[in-house]
């Protein structure tokens, strides 16, 4: 850039400037200058570029540039090199993503990356990689990939449009449409210069993150690079890193193989496992400079990791965790973290804990680490490497260790203390003593979640209750008693005191004394739990009433409005003169439902997300085969049925390719007019209507109306499509045709539904005259259960112009189910069954149902949903009366029958029902939830 | 209380760092530093508090005063006292800044020494303090009396000296007013008031007794009688003056003051603030603004009329009026009809009209047309105030007026005393 006088004055200037004011009333002055010459339209190309720059300049010191955005274009839009150069950094400078003046850019931007002189090109990547907008990403995605596989464009343009593609592809996922194009990408990985290769595996890996099956191939890719780098040390020197070659490319070819499966094929993955091997050799030796330690340790590192997804060598893996023991007890800080980090990832697959338990000292060393980062990981790495041997020394070491730790510390410490204790808890009086010492010890640090937990475990276990007991009231007798471990007490004696009323030291009385001893200490919310402790112990023991009366009394006019209500409700019912109402109202508690442990939500919770997916958490084996499985059926479901997200979120808006011809025969027509956006709501109104009801219209359009009707006699089905012609004119060739869509990850489905045209009956006619119907039948089977509905295309003729027609058929799994009538005891048997087995599956959603306004109705509308679904209501089942409780079966002529649970809870005051929904096959527990979630959001 | 006091200079330099407890660091002062004086955007709340200590700060000049506690001081306290330090640093160096601090390293610490203890404020009386706190070298030449400082020092009396003679026995009581006014767009006044302060040059010889007389309706509304017998003078507001939030020098009796509204003192030696009052009823507003501003597309039009709204005779001095532009504003064209010149100042977004003096009853008014630069993402203009600034002397917005000062003596002389008004802006803006 030639030098500008103007501009080095202004920025000396300002420079000088020694204070905001004086600052600001210099650029103030600047800003009025350039207004007055931008007005005057008769500047030079030197000038021009003078003022843009200090325009830059000024919005870089953080002032509010609003205007040159037009001459800022006007340079990107030049000839010469040097005002393009200008323009495309004002561009990506000064003018916002949803700005119009991205419009006009983009017509440059376009010129520029076809244009012979590759710096005009570089520029073009650069600004676009700066300020990518929708329009761009849409416009010119394909013209960028041109520029990275074209042969004829140089190493350092691929390089760009590599980058480019990647923050587009980040950017707007969508608009790229990079599942089209993802393959093609690959074989850039194997280019000789490693520039590009680091290029297009950063690409590469953004892309397998989200098509692990389009980028199959880059695993072999990558496995031979890595050898070639390693093994055979073919590089360029230039590329060489304090003695390490390329280390950033290692790394991200490392990084890229983790999200993909071990390779299948025997030499692939020979190749891999020996170049793992020779990294780990390699860094025996400790390198004494540090740039090539860093360097070193980070492939390392990464091999290791890899090591561990691939979970195929157990040598190797053996090898790593010995490498890892000596690092967590390296003098480096970052080593250690790193050590402690990769460990806890290896504690999450590896089969045998036992290589692990060796450093089981150093590791709860590691949690009185100076650095706070180290004493987080090895807290993970305890957490993951607990199991059941190991379970009370590593519970007590962090109990040990929790009076000391630091409070951001504490509250997960807690929490995983509690999850862990839960968790392997051998004998129960180990439990009790751990928790009560646990909320003792860290209560002020964590959550309700956890108190609510240990009384929910008290409550379910029978066997615990009169330990839980004891321990209850020698808390409350201690001296001091913190208030978490006070609520547990009062509500553990309230629902059991009498277990030990029998035992010297623990009457009635004493338990109400050591009671009332702490409640004068404690906050309100405790108090309040006490009270109603005090109330359980008049339905107790009848002997101490007027002691706990007088407690309550005093209560009744107490300042706070919850404690006040209390006392006064529980001194009423209290001396009601009636047998059975305290019992009644008093009884004990039955035990809790077991639902996912609070605990595990909020642990879960707390994980952030970051860029890059994370492969694993951390967590014990189990839990991470969880999370797999978790994650390949969430894409398993986004491949699959794109309904499936408006099951779960009613607003979502993704428009079904299926449901609308227009918008599959023209793919780029991404904006839709609000005729298009109407009907494609209301197709999905008929789809979702039909759900429930045999006969209806599935497709209105202008031309031509879809009508269907339908007799099931599971696992067999007959479908009747009518045809009418709403247009003036006849329509021609009409072919109807139905089938299941082929999708290339699940084969299961396609033979899951036999669906073809009815035998016996005659051929749709040549013509359709206007306002004429005709009709066609369909015979379907189902033979297992499937979760992709199969799809209807209508092919015709009018006017001349052919026209395609594809819709989703309504016919689920869920449209074979019959009825069936069982008693309220059977249902609450299979409901609990189902929901501890391990085969089947339960769904759940809570849905958005602002259609509950209209009160009553909506319950009624809701049975005949239920009703239509073919499900039998089961009366009085639950004791909400507007809660409905039904059961269907479903019928698969090769896999059998398998029963499905459903209760929904509508609840009317917030517009929200809750689905859940229990049967015996997972996929049929999906498709009825899927359904439900439709049905509702198109009422 | 206090713990320690630092002064910087504008870049944030410490010039005098001063800890009176061992609660604090010297690093405090890179902590105030580097959140307050180098904060970016500036930090517009006087006080900061960082995690458990507050930093009280003040500006003045090119420095930075700051008052720094652990505890909960008095913030009324705290800024009183730097600005008392202020007054300190102004009579003893005449200018207080980084200059003057730099001069006077030694002086300044033997200040701050001797103002506060173990940071409780204690004598900061000028007159007192230059005492014994001298900007030359003392000289030891005869005996010095020792006996006086203590008496001066500790007695009932620290501002006044016993032995203080003049020739010709004056006194001068400056009443000095600034209004402050919000008028909204549609002219509407939202907020008016006079924040008023009445200096006094006193040259009186030995300890005389003062008494002071001003219209304060309170007192007026007591003796009926007296009020008939005064005239207003100077302002054409009511005879008497609802005076608020009256603070007083301390050399004024307040048990006194609370009994019956009488104020009187012994006045000290020279310079000194008698009082600070506020006035918010019935303010005589000395200007009338009729803004017409009016956008149209890409140019804005301007018609300001100013009218003098007090006695012909008087007149006001170096007004000058800022009348704010767009800030995409490229050309203004200005005409001005009566006195004063206006010219487009950039730097400020503003068209300053200046004008060097306007007789009351007197009007003058601006026509201005302000061509406008496009701009990329349209934004409403948020037509920011006109503000004025102007003098006038022997008028007081409040209507306030001294009625008398008796001065009482006990060798009875005859003394002199000077009045003299002068009303200032305070923020008076307008709405357009």
């Amino acid at each position: 850039m030639a030098p500008m006088k103007g501009l080095t004055v202004f920025v000396a200037d300002l420079r000088k400037c020694r204070s905001h004011e004086e600052e600001e009333r210099r650029v103030n002055k600047e800003l009025a200058n350039i207004r007055v010459k931008f007005k005057e339209h008769s500047l030079n190309s030197y000038n021009r570029k003078k003022y843009v720059c200090k325009l830059m300049y000024m919005s870089l010191l953080g002032y509010d540039v609003n205007f040159g955005h037009k001459e800022a274009v006007e340079l990107a839009n030049s000839a010469k090199y040097s005002e393009k150069q200008i323009g495309y950094l004002a561009v990506s400078l000064l003018i916002s993503e949803d700005s119009g003046f991205m419009r006009s850019v983009l017509v440059s931007l376009r010129r520029d990356i076809h244009d012979t002189n590759e710096f005009n090109v570089c520029l073009a990547l650069c600004a676009i990689t700066n300020v990518p907008t929708r329009e761009i990403a849409e416009a010119l995605t394909e013209d960028i990939l041109m520029q990275l596989l074209s042969p004829a464009s140089s190493m350092f343009i691929k390089k760009k449009a590599a980058l480019c593609l990647l923050r587009l592809f980040r950017r707007f996922p969508e608009q790229t449409r990079a599942r089209t194009w993802a393959a093609r990408v690959i074989p850039y990985m194997g280019h000789r210069d490693v520039g590009v290769t680091l290029s297009v595996t950063s690409l590469a890996t953004a892309l397998a993150q989200q098509f692990p099956e389009e980028m199959r191939k880059a695993a072999s890719f990558a496995v031979r690079r890595l050898k070639s780098l390693v093994i055979d040390r073919e590089f360029s020197v230039d590329y060489v890193y304090y003695k390490v070659p390329a280390p950033w490319l290692q790394i991200k070819l490392l990084r890229l193989l983790q999200y993909f499966p071990a390779p299948s094929s025997a030499d692939l993955r020979g190749q891999l496992l020996n170049t793992l091997r020779h990294i780990i050799d390699v860094s025996q030796d400790v390198p004494r400079e540090l740039q090539q330690m860093n360097a070193q340790y980070s492939i390392l590192f990464e091999a290791i990791n890899l090591g561990i997804h691939l979970d195929i060598d157990q040598g190797l893996m053996h090898e790593s965790a010995m490498l890892l023991g000596r690092f967590i007890t390296s003098r480096e800080t970052n080593v250690r973290y790193l050590g402690l980090e990769t460990m806890s990832h290896l504690a999450a697959y590896i089969d045998s804990l036992a290589p692990l338990k060796r450093y089981q000292g150093v590791i709860i060393q590691s949690l009185r680490d100076r650095d706070v980062s180290v004493r987080r990981r090895a807290l993970d790495l305890l957490y993951s490497m607990c199991d059941v041997d190991s379970a009370k020394p590593i519970v007590s070491e962090l109990l040990r260790h929790m009076a000391t730790a630091d409070l951001a510390l504490r509250e997960e410490m807690a929490l995983k203390v509690a999850i862990l204790t839960e968790k392997y808890a051998t004998e129960y009086s180990w439990y009790v003593d751990v928790m009560m010492r646990l909320v003792s010890l860290a209560g002020d640090h964590m959550g309700d979640e956890v108190w609510h937990r240990i009384v929910q475990v008290i409550l379910g276990n029978e066997e615990l209750q009169m330990y839980a007991c004891k321990i209850s009231l020698q808390t409350l007798k201690a001296p001091v008693c913190h208030e978490s471990a006070f609520k547990v007490s009062a509500y553990v004696l309230g629902e059991f005191g009498h277990l030990i009323a029998n035992a010297s030291d623990s009457a009635p009385i004493d338990q109400l004394k050591a009671l009332q001893s702490k409640m004068s200490a404690t906050s309100l919310s405790a108090r309040a739990v006490a009270l109603t402790t005090i109330a359980k112990f008049i339905n107790l023991f009848p002997e101490i009433k007027t002691l706990c009366l007088r407690v309550l009394d005093r209560y009744r006019s107490a300042l706070d409005a919850e404690l006040q209500q209390r006392a006064c409700e529980y001194y009423a019912l209290a001396t009601v003169e009636s047998q059975d109402l305290m019992p009644t109202v008093f009884e004990e508690m039955p035990p809790f439902p077991e639902r996912q442990s609070a605990l595990m939500s909020r642990l879960l919770k707390q994980e952030g997300n970051t860029e890059d997916q994370r492969t694993w958490i951390p967590g014990g084996r189990d839990i991470n085969r969880k999370h797999r499985e978790q994650n390949s059926s969430q894409q398993d479901l986004q491949e699959d049925i794109p309904e499936s997200a408006a099951a779960t979120d009613p607003s979502f808006s993704e428009v079904p390719k299926e449901l609308d011809e227009q918008a599959a025969a023209d793919p780029a027509a991404s904006a839709l007019t609000p005729e298009e956006q109407e009907r494609i709501a209301k197709s999905r109104k008929h789809y979702a209507r039909l759900l429930w009801e045999n006969d209806g219209i599935l497709y209105d359009g202008d031309e031509i109306q879809v009508g269907l009707m339908a007799q099931y006699k599971p696992p067999a089905g007959r479908i009747g499509v009518f045809l009418g012609n709403k247009s003036a004119a006849a329509i021609y060739e009409i072919s109807v045709h139905a089938f299941i869509k082929q999708s290339e990850s699940k084969s299961v489905d396609c033979s899951a539904l036999e669906i073809q045209l009815s035998s016996n009956q005659s051929s749709l006619p040549e013509s359709l005259m206007p306002m004429a119907q005709s009709r066609i039948y369909f015979d379907v089977k189902c033979k297992q259960m499937y979760s992709t509905p199969p799809t209807l295309r209508i092919s015709y003729t009018l006017a001349g112009a052919p026209s395609v027609l594809e819709l989703q058929l309504p016919v689920t799994a869920a449209h074979f189910m019959d009825p069936v009538t069982i008693s309220v005891n059977d249902f609450f048997a299979r409901w609990k069954q189902l929901g501890e087995a391990t085969v089947g599956g339960e769904s759940q959603a809570v849905l958005k149902t602002p259609f509950l306004s209209s009160g009553t109705d909506a319950i009624q509308w809701l049975r005949s949903v239920v009703g239509g679904m073919g499900f039998a209501l089961i009366q009085g089942a639950d004791p909400v009366p507007d809660n409905l409780v039904a059961v269907g079966i479903a019928t698969a002529e090769d896999a059998g029958r398998f029963g499905c649970l459903l209760r929904v809870e509508p609840k009317i005051s917030h517009r929200m029902t809750r689905v859940t929904i229990r049967a015996t096959n997972e996929t049929l527990a999906k498709v009825v939830a899927t359904n439900i979630g439709m049905v509702f959001a198109s009422h | 209380m206090l713990s320690a006091v630092f002064i910087y200079n504008q870049k944030g330099e410490v010039l005098i760092s001063r800890l009176y407890r061992h609660d604090v660091k010297r690093s405090a002062a890179d902590v105030f530093r580097v959140h307050v004086i180098s904060a970016v955007g500036g930090v517009r709340s006087p006080i900061t508090t960082l995690g458990s200590t507050s930093f009280f700060h003040i500006r003045y000049d090119n420095l930075w005063l700051c008052a720094v506690a652990r505890h909960n001081a008095n913030a009324a306290l705290v800024f009183e006292f730097l600005y008392r330090l202020l007054g300190l640093g102004v009579s003893y160096f005449g200018r207080f800044d980084e200059q003057a601090v730099k001069n006077n390293f030694v002086l300044v610490y033997e200040l701050l020494d001797e103002v506060l203890d173990f940071g409780y404020p204690q004598n900061i009386e000028v007159d007192t303090l230059k005492l014994y706190v001298t900007t030359e070298s003392v000289r030891t030449q005869g005996p010095v009396e020792p006996p006086q400082i203590t008496m001066q020092a500790t007695g009932a009396m620290t501002w006044r000296r016993q032995d203080i003679f003049y020739k010709k026995n004056e006194a001068f009581v400056d009443v000095i007013e600034s209004v402050n006014l919000l008028v909204s767009a549609k002219g509407t006044v939202l907020r008016a008031d006079v924040q008023g302060q009445i200096v006094m040059r006193s040259f009186l010889s030995g300890m005389p007794e003062c008494k002071f007389g001003l219209n304060d309706k309170l007192v007026l509304d007591q003796h009926p009688a007296s009020s008939s017998t005064s005239k207003p003078m100077v302002a054409g507001g009511s005879a008497a003056v609802d005076i608020a939030d009256c603070q007083f020098h301390q050399c004024v009796r307040l048990g006194r003051f609370d009994v019956d509204r009488t104020i009187s003192f012994v006045p000290p030696d020279g310079e000194f603030e008698l009082m600070r009052y506020r006035a918010a009823d019935s303010v005589n507003l000395p200007f009338k603004v009729l803004p017409v501003v009016r956008e149209r597309g890409r140019i804005v039009e301007y018609e300001v009329l100013i009218k003098a709204n007090f006695n012909a005779k008087l007149s006001a001095t170096n007004m000058v009026v800022t009348v704010p532009t767009p800030p995409n504003a490229t050309k203004c064209h200005i005409k001005v009809a009566g006195p004063g010149k206006a010219k487009y100042h950039p730097e400020q977004n503003a068209m300053v009209w200046r004008i060097s003096r306007l007789q009351g009853q007197q009007e003058t008014s601006l026509t201005a047309v302000v061509d406008l630069a496009a701009m990329s993402k349209p934004a409403p203009w948020s037509r920011p105030p006109i503000s004025l600034d102007f003098q006038v002397l022997m008028f007081t917005a409040s209507g306030l007026l001294v009625r008398f000062l008796k001065v009482f003596e006990k060798s009875n002389y005859q003394s002199v005393k000077w009045v003299r008004y002068m009303t200032k802006a305070g923020s008076y803006q307008i709405r357009i």
